[in-house]
């Protein structure tokens, strides 16, 4: 594997929090800065069927980046994965804090090495 | 868009070409993917989003106009990383994205593809061309 490290460190994040400017900072810059790589969540007016069908592929991406070492954490909430990823025996990952931009760094940069990077 | 290879080759895969993942089971693992995405794009566009696609150029699933083929590729993989394998055309899961579209009556949107694998690559053009094609 070639070294991105966003390859190894993936946030999943609603879609409000990417796509409405519900938070007043631009999360893919802090991510991106922060060196991590990003997920985005079904928003929450798809209809229940289709956010069902990408939240299980989410899950499934989710199983291998954790199986393999990868650090995964969650922006804010991810419960909507709660359920597909209970299915493949995969935790909910930690949960990021993003009320304001030097928290969620402070968060990111605080995380240990992912195992795949050690 | 879901990556199909990471879900079914797993993230430790070998890079491969077309002919090499173009079976009917991987088709079908497609197809998968590909109904969940018309419907997300359908949905888009049924509220009056404008939607575009973006792909992978060089990649034998999600290339937009270069894919990887090479129909005499198989066993132990010793082949050099390089362009003899580029060829025109769509990936696999977007031949199936592209269909299912077709199939639905849904007008397929303006496509382009990151092509940070090919030969030749340099980020600063890309990234204009890439904001071009957003603006239309």
């Amino acid at each position: 594997m070639e070294g991105d490290e966003r390859g190894f460190r993936i946030a999943v994040v609603p879609s409000e929090l990417v796509n409405d400017s519900a938070l007043g900072f631009d999360i893919l810059q802090v991510l991106e800065q922060s060196g991590w790589g990003a997920i985005v969540l079904p928003p929450n007016w798809y209809p229940p069927e289709l956010s069902a069908d990408l939240l299980t592929q989410i899950a499934e991406h989710i199983e291998e980046f954790v199986r393999h070492g990868y650090d995964v954490v969650c922006v804010e909430s991810c419960q909507t994965l709660a359920a597909p990823l209970a299915e493949l025996a995969v935790p909910l990952p930690d949960t990021a804090p993003a009320t304001r931009s030097d928290e969620l760094s402070e968060f990111l940069r605080g995380r240990p090495v992912p195992r795949a990077r050690a | 868009m879901p990556c199909p290879e990471l879900t079914f080759t797993g993230l430790n895969r070998f890079w491969a070409v077309r002919e090499q993942l173009d079976t009917l089971a991987y088709r079908r693992h497609c197809r998968r993917i590909a109904n969940a995405v018309a419907s997300a794009i359908s949905a888009h566009i049924e509220r009056g989003d404008e939607v575009v696609l973006i792909g992978l150029e060089g990649s034998p699933s999600m290339g937009i106009r270069v894919t990887s083929s090479d129909p005499g590729r198989a066993g132990r993989p010793e082949w050099p990383d390089g362009a003899p394998e580029l060829s025109p055309g769509h990936g696999i899961l977007v031949d199936e994205l592209l269909a299912e579209l077709r199939a639905r009556g849904v007008a397929e949107p303006r496509a382009t593809g990151i092509s940070h694998t090919l030969p030749d690559y340099d980020p600063a053009l890309e990234r204009e061309e890439l904001a071009a094609f957003l603006r239309g």
